[in-house]
């Protein structure tokens, strides 16, 4: 007799299952069950996945909840059909939204919410937790309960849940509900009540149950499980468990048929744009592409845009076809509200492919021109919804373009995709270490040693990072808790919001995925994230915040009030020599996409010359051109060291602009189309199977059907074979080309604004931070190398953010108190106010007219000189600490006087290097001179090179280079080698760490603020660094210590 | 003139009695000895000119006998006690400061010697100032009005002028007594009569002292060489006062431990502690009194054996039985972790510990077998065939261990006419008891 388990709870039940849903799903097709249902704690997060998972594993997904009620015990619901399916969604939602935060533990239901959504549901009376168990335990009698439930869900959809975990008092329970059952005549339904997939992971349920009670396993007793046997069992396991009741097997089976609900029959619709009198969706943006197209393309039918008018056609026909319409019209309309509110946005991601995206001002790239291939974006065989993804400035911009469409599509219309935090090795090795009883000391020890490296190479496991850390792992204790550790990894701990991706239905979102609460109060997120939505073809539209697009908008801002010049980002000179001038020179600290160390070593030998350069800038240092070794050959070839080649001359048009080297998804897909004949959606299928999960079995097929292709075109087999090796090295990292091109021109417009309005620029980056490879104190320090003017913050003149002034027809950069540590902005905007009114006269003037100002605040601006010009005499700092510390100290009546009469102060002004220090205490950076500078002539004497000297030393020359180090990395793709760049008062200079140096001194390089570095002076074509043989701690201050790391 | 002792090994906590030679180190010289903090000892050293000679004398004399005595440390004389503490605690070696001079010696130091809150060294050292003599250059108004009292003592203790007065400590009470016996003795009668004589006067000293005691310990010194003292502690969850009471649970106890050998010499010391303070109300209803309890307590002790007397208490696992011995007291709630009322109602007799059990099985096909017969003999004899079996019931535990628990049970009706619970670990079948 099958039978089918319909009470399974995952992972996703938040500390009460152990095992992921898609684990759930594989384990039961291992064990040949025909279905399994997953009941999920008040939520419906895991099942997405789980239907996914199980469509693949052959097994029926079926869906349900548990819901919490307000009495304590927990209803177990299953949807019988697509309107029990959204009553549950509805139920939840209610419960969620009636929480602050959506959390579990206030989650619950009344009777009345139950009773309001219970069409479509069928209703178990639940295991240990169910209301049966409850009224059982609580007053001995199950009559009430049932009766109850029979109200809510009348007795078709009502079995009496029978668990048996060989545990007396849940057997002697089982005896009172058989009687009950007879007694109501109920059907009786046996189930496992399922908390883990396997027998092994009942440990993890234990250390998952003490995580959910904050406590540790000593303390747990009873509310560990009792023994392991609340894992999916076969269907003979079942039956001998309840061979005196073969019914309750039976119904299994019998109901598993009648909950025929699938998420396939999910319900969404896309809303339907509302469009004007008499057009269709279709014709309404047929019509405003047109409109686009020839302000986009002028003059429209000119000859020379005969392409473009073809490709809109082509594109408008697709979405025709596809229904698509109505999504382009609602991306359309978000756009063209930000552009009435002067929002800067852009389209970005493979929407930059679509002319049709081009012209309706989604996007800034043309297509046309650039070529690009619409079938990445678009294509008739994939069966999916298009990706359109928006850049928006980060911050309020963003926010406003959020609120448009919650404005737009109503509160239940709209709601933020969910991020579901997973366990990850820092957080894993507190969680399992705390259960475990490990004290603080331990915990830090532990959670410290944990890779948060790019980087991991074979031997660098969690065994070997836990030895080092000095953890004895022959200890039982810590064996158990490294098997805990990895066990745990990936298992969702709760959820978050994602940073932008928004879900939009038609009608009621909560009768699709339940609701719940978003940290900002009025705002809602799904229980669904992104790759749940993308699966069960959910429209999801990302409006991202880009912390470049902020910087860009107040640059542009800054640049009106200040130069007087109107600056348009689509209008900026093309071929701007000062532009390609920073760029070869690898002068891009601050520009977007351009500036980390790996892309400043590339620039010199790339030399980019025009626009298209860097775009492949932008693509090529990615994972996947370093893995795939893409990088060093298409640079010989650059560099004219190497002759370009193709694999076979029909892939020449394809390649040509990357000289024969395949770098971007298009590129791919238009290798397949040229030597397979692929269609575009056949060849964004290939991309796909290639991709970064990939099945060995869709592999397969696809490789048959691009060999079949390349045959057929007369293609011999080392040709076949050279092609997809080709396609397949790549496929998994390769960048969109349409994306690429977004981003280069984001990277245009930072070089841009940083060559011609530096101050304007790096007033805004500095106001946008934390954002970019570099600390602000580094981005000072470039500016200044630049001959920018730095003026320190002031009360009497500085506001909240950094401003622009003009000192002789010169711009300088005046530091805002936003850049004083521990500086409340009220206070500042109650200062700036102040001032406004009547300037300060003194310090204890200035006390007491900004009352709420702390003393500590009132002391980091003295110790920044930012109350040196206080009054008619500027003083120094320590006068102002001097009388700042009176300032906020109520004298009393006998030392008024005393104190009124103080003018100077008996402190000695601070020495140079007392400043910088001061100046990195009190803001973080200094405007002053570089650490470096002051020991200048003790470097010298260690025959330390400046930065600056490198380039013009030879290659292979042993040197010395010191610095404040600014970034560390050890990327993923760099096999263990780990790269630091260290700054001195002339510039930066770069160092690689070999893999075995680093192991010896791993430690001095990162806990080190400054370092001294000697070794191999590494100088071909412009691209300058070290290689390391010795690294040594330089002992400057611990306060100037400015370092971004492991990027 | 006051001297510092300062020993950094001292400041440890476990070191005790570094802490301890210090101040005998200091007594020997002087009556008048504060014990600062752990590891710093201050006293006088006026008069000791006449009876040393120069200060210079004086404190080579104290070096020396200190290092005589092992203690390794500071020394810093002056004549205010707080100079002298600085200098110990942050110079090296000796220190000797001519009167007049403080100020001049405290000098040089950096500010962080200061005993001040950190944030006061903390506006100094943003002042620039970074030592004391730069600190006694700042106008004393102006710093008095940034710092206020604190300002005031600061400033004092830079400048080397506190002249505060040693808080002289008082020689610690010493509850314990020992007595050499003429001849050995084996009977314990005699020998009670001696401990009731000690603890008498130990009483009443305490009683004098307004304390009481909550742990007594004899010492017993045995006739032969070889052995080690016969050692008792008795310990008493409230603190007594009355010696009748405690010579009674010796009593017992002794009876229950008698020493090896004949006793030579007899100690008795107590451990001082504030009395317990009880305020009877009118409503509270009737307890035994503690003595009483105490009494009836040791008693049981004696009769029952150590760890078998108290209130018993469930340990809260899963585990069969498992429960803990805690000290008896009457106001304590010792039924913690009670488990909810069962379902079912019947009562169970433990046999503690469980009968090792016979247990035969029929195989009733290939993959099933059923308990046939259960046997078991002991303080119960169970024997029968198996009528009914209900089980297994499974509970495992501890896996985090190096000892995890697994065992399955049944619940049996043998031919007996009873209706036991037995059940296998670890390969052994055991009868755990019965249902009444």
């Amino acid at each position: 007799m099958p039978y089918t388990e319909l009470h399974a709870r995952s992972a996703f039940s938040f500390l009460a299952g152990a095992s992921l849903p898609e684990a759930l799903a594989v384990r039961s097709a291992e064990l040949d069950c025909p279905a399994v249902a997953l009941l999920d704690r008040n939520s419906l997060s895991g099942v997405a996945r789980f239907h996914q998972q199980a469509k693949k594993s052959g097994v029926r997904a079926i869906i349900g909840a548990e819901i919490t009620a307000v009495e304590g015990f927990r209803y177990a619901l299953l949807a019988e059909s697509r309107q029990g399916y959204q009553n549950l969604c509805r139920l939840i939602t209610r419960i969620k939204l009636r929480t602050e935060h959506g959390e579990q533990e206030s989650s619950a239901a009344t009777e009345e919410d139950v009773a309001e959504y219970a069409e479509g549901l069928v209703c178990l009376t639940g295991g240990d937790e169910g209301p049966l168990a409850q009224a059982l335990l609580e007053r001995g009698d199950g009559n009430k309960s049932i009766e109850k439930l029979l109200r809510i869900f009348g007795a078709r959809n009502m079995f009496v849940e029978l668990q048996r975990h060989y545990d007396r008092d849940e057997e002697h329970r089982n005896q009172a509900a058989i009687q009950l059952a007879r007694k109501y005549h109920l059907p009786l339904l046996a189930t496992n009540g399922v908390s883990h997939a396997t027998i092994e992971e009942r440990e993890l349920l234990d250390a998952l149950t003490c995580v959910g009670h904050k406590t540790t396993i000593f303390d747990a007793g009873k509310l560990l499980s009792k023994n392991a046997e609340r894992h999916l069992k076969t269907a003979a396991q079942m039956q001998k468990l309840f061979a005196d009741l073969p019914e309750a097997i039976g119904n299994t089976q019998e109901l598993a048929v009648r909950l025929g609900y699938s998420l396939s029959d999910l319900g969404y619709q896309f809303p339907v744009y509302p469009v004007p009198r008499g057009e269709t969706m279709n014709s309404y943006l047929r019509k405003l592409a047109d409109a686009g197209a020839r302000k986009r393309y002028r003059p429209y039918h000119d000859a020379s845009h005969e392409k473009a008018r073809r490709q809109i056609e082509r594109e408008l026909a697709m979405i025709e076809k596809l229904d698509l319409a109505g999504y382009f019209l609602i991306v359309w309309d978000i756009v063209r509200f930000c552009k009435e509110q002067g929002l800067l946005v852009q389209g970005r991601g493979s929407a930059a492919n679509s002319a049709v995206c081009y012209s309706l001002e989604i996007t800034a790239v043309d297509p046309v021109g650039m070529d690009l291939l619409f079938e990445r974006f678009l294509s008739e065989e994939r069966g999916e919804w298009p990706d359109i993804d928006l850049d928006l400035a980060s911050g309020d911009e963003r926010e406003s373009a959020i609120q448009y469409v919650y404005q737009r599509y109503g509160k239940l219309g709209a709601a933020m995709t969910a991020n579901v935090i997973t366990y990850r090795g820092k957080s894993a090795a507190r969680d399992i270490g705390k259960v475990l009883g490990f004290d603080e000391e331990t915990l830090g020890r532990l959670s410290k040693v944990v890779p948060h490296w790019g980087f991991q190479d074979e031997s660098d496991t969690a065994q070997r990072q836990f030895q080092q850390a000095g953890v004895d792992l022959q200890q039982p204790l810590v064996k158990k808790f490294l098997s805990l550790y990895e066990q745990v990894q990936d298992l969702p701990r709760h959820l978050g919001q994602h940073s932008g991706g928004m879900v939009i239905c038609q009608g009621q979102l909560d009768s699709v995925v339940p609701l719940q609460p978003a940290t900002m109060p009025g705002r809602f997120v799904i229980q669904w994230d992104k790759e749940d939505c993308a699966d069960l073809g959910i429209v999801k539209v990302d409006l991202l915040g880009l912390g470049m697009m902020a910087v860009m908008k107040e640059s542009i801002n800054l640049i009106r009030d200040h130069y007087g010049e109107e600056v348009d980002l689509a209008h900026l000179p093309p071929d701007d020599r000062q532009v390609y001038s920073a760029l070869q020179k690898a002068d891009t600290v601050g520009m977007f996409q351009v500036e980390s160390r790996a892309q400043m070593s590339f620039l010199p030998g790339m030399k980019p010359r025009r626009f298209y350069d860097i775009v492949v800038q932008v693509a090529i240092i990615r994972p996947g051109p370093i893995v795939g070794k893409m990088l060093h050959p298409y640079l010989r070839r650059r560099q004219g060291l190497e002759e370009v080649t193709y694999p076979h001359p029909a892939l020449k048009p394809v390649l040509e602009r990357t000289l024969g080297v395949p770098l971007f998804q298009e590129q791919l897909l238009r290798m397949a189309m040229t030597v397979a004949d692929f269609t575009g959606g056949q060849a964004e299928e290939l991309r796909r199977a290639l991709g970064f999960k990939r099945s060995e079995k869709r592999m397969k097929e696809v490789e048959t059907k691009l060999r079949e292709g390349m045959s057929r075109n007369g293609m011999a087999k080392d040709v076949q074979d050279l092609i997809v090796r080709s396609i397949g090295s790549f496929a998994a990292y390769g960048f969109p080309e349409s994306h690429a091109a977004s981003f280069a021109l984001l990277a245009y417009a930072s070089a841009y604004l940083k060559c011609h309005y530096l101050a304007a620029f790096t007033a805004a980056i500095l106001n946008n931070q934390p954002m970019g490879f570099y600390h602000p104190a580094t981005l000072v320090k470039d500016a200044q190398r630049h001959g920018l003017h730095f003026k320190s913050i002031d009360v009497m003149h500085s506001q909240w953010a950094c401003t622009i002034e003009t000192d002789d027809g010169r711009k300088c950069l005046r530091l805002g108190f936003n850049y004083l540590k521990g500086m409340r902005r009220e206070i500042a905007a109650k200062i700036v106010e102040e001032r406004s009114r009547e300037p300060f006269t003194s310090i204890r003037n200035l006390a007491r007219r900004v009352p709420n100002i702390r003393k500590e605040e009132l002391n980091a601006l003295a110790e920044a000189g930012a109350l040196n010009f206080i009054g008619e005499t500027q003083t120094h700092r320590r006068d102002s600490l001097w009388k700042a510390e009176l300032a906020r100290r109520p004298a009393g009546e006998l030392m008024e006087d005393i104190v009124q009469e103080e003018e100077g102060s008996p402190l000695a002004p601070m020495q140079p290097e007392e400043r910088m220090f001061a100046d990195y205490e009190s803001t973080g950076l200094t405007i002053g001179m570089h650490p470096m500078r002051m020991y200048r002539k003790k470097m010298n004497a260690m025959g330390v090179v400046p930065a600056n000297g490198l380039a013009y030393l030879p290659d292979g020359l042993l040197v010395r280079i010191a610095g404040s180090v600014i970034c560390r990395q050890r990327p993923g793709t760099a096999n263990g080698f780990v790269f630091v760049s260290l700054e001195d008062e002339t510039g930066i200079a770069n160092a690689i760490v070999m893999p075995d140096l680093f192991q010896t001194q791993r430690l001095t390089i990162v806990e080190e603020g400054f370092l001294l570095i000697e070794g191999t002076l590494q100088n071909q074509r412009g691209s300058v660094s070290v290689k390391a043989s010795r690294v040594e701690g330089l002992r400057v201050h611990s306060a100037v210590a400015v370092s971004h790391d492991f990027h | 003139m006051f001297a510092c002792l300062y020993s950094p090994s001292a400041t440890l906590d476990s070191q005790a009695s570094a802490q301890e030679s210090l101040l005998a180190l200091a007594s020997s010289f002087s009556p008048l000895v504060e014990n600062t903090a752990r590891g710093v000892v201050i006293f006088s050293i006026v008069g000791l000119g006449k009876l040393i000679g120069t200060p210079q004398e004086i404190i080579t004399m104290i070096a020396r006998t200190g290092a005589a005595a092992g203690i390794h440390g500071n020394l810093a004389v002056a004549s205010d006690p707080d100079t002298a503490e600085i200098l110990a605690r942050h110079v090296p070696g000796m220190t000797l400061v001519p009167p007049g001079r403080e100020a001049h010696s405290l000098g040089s130091l950096p500010i962080f010697v200061l005993p001040t809150n950190p944030e006061i060294i903390e506006t100094l050292s943003r002042w620039g100032i970074k030592t004391l003599g730069e600190v006694t250059e700042l106008p004393e108004l102006g710093f008095i009005a940034r710092f206020g009292d604190e300002g005031t003592r600061i400033l004092r203790l830079a400048c080397g002028e506190t002249k505060r007065a040693l808080r002289v400590m008082e020689a610690p009470e010493n509850y314990e007594r020992f007595v050499h016996l003429d001849y050995p003795q084996r009977l314990l009668e005699p020998l009670l009569f001696v401990i009731s004589s000690m603890l008498t006067e130990l009483m009443e000293k305490l009683e004098h002292n307004g304390l009481a005691t909550n742990r007594v310990t004899l010492r017993l010194n045995l006739d032969k060489k070889v052995l080690p003292d016969h050692q008792r502690t008795l310990e008493f969850p409230v603190a007594v006062r009355t010696a009748g009471l405690i010579l009674k649970q010796l009593q017992f106890d002794l009876e229950a431990h008698p020493p090896d050998a004949a006793i030579l010499g007899v100690g008795v010391l107590l451990n001082p502690m504030e009395p317990r303070a009880l305020q009877q109300g009118l409503f509270i209803p009737q307890t035994p009194q503690p003595e009483k309890l105490q009494l009836t307590l040791a008693r049981l002790t004696a009769l029952l054996g150590q760890g078998n007397v108290g209130s018993p208490e469930l340990l809260n696992t899963h585990r069969r039985d498992a429960f803990t011995m805690r000290a008896f007291l009457p106001e304590s709630s010792a039924f913690k972790n009670v488990p909810k009322p069962s379902l079912y109602r019947f009562a169970f007799r433990y046999y503690r510990p469980a009968m090792t059990a016979q247990v035969r099985m029929h195989q009733v096909h290939k993959e099933e077998a059923r308990l046939a017969y259960v046997e078991a003999r002991g303080y119960a004899d169970v024997r029968g065939e198996v009528l009914m079996a209900a089980g297994p019931w499974r509970a495992s535990g501890d896996w985090w261990t190096d000892a995890p628990w697994r065992r399955q049970e049944w619940d049996v009706e043998l031919s007996n006419g009873g209706l036991y619970r037995i059940y296998t670990a670890a390969a052994h079948w055991f009868v755990e008891g019965m249902y009444d």
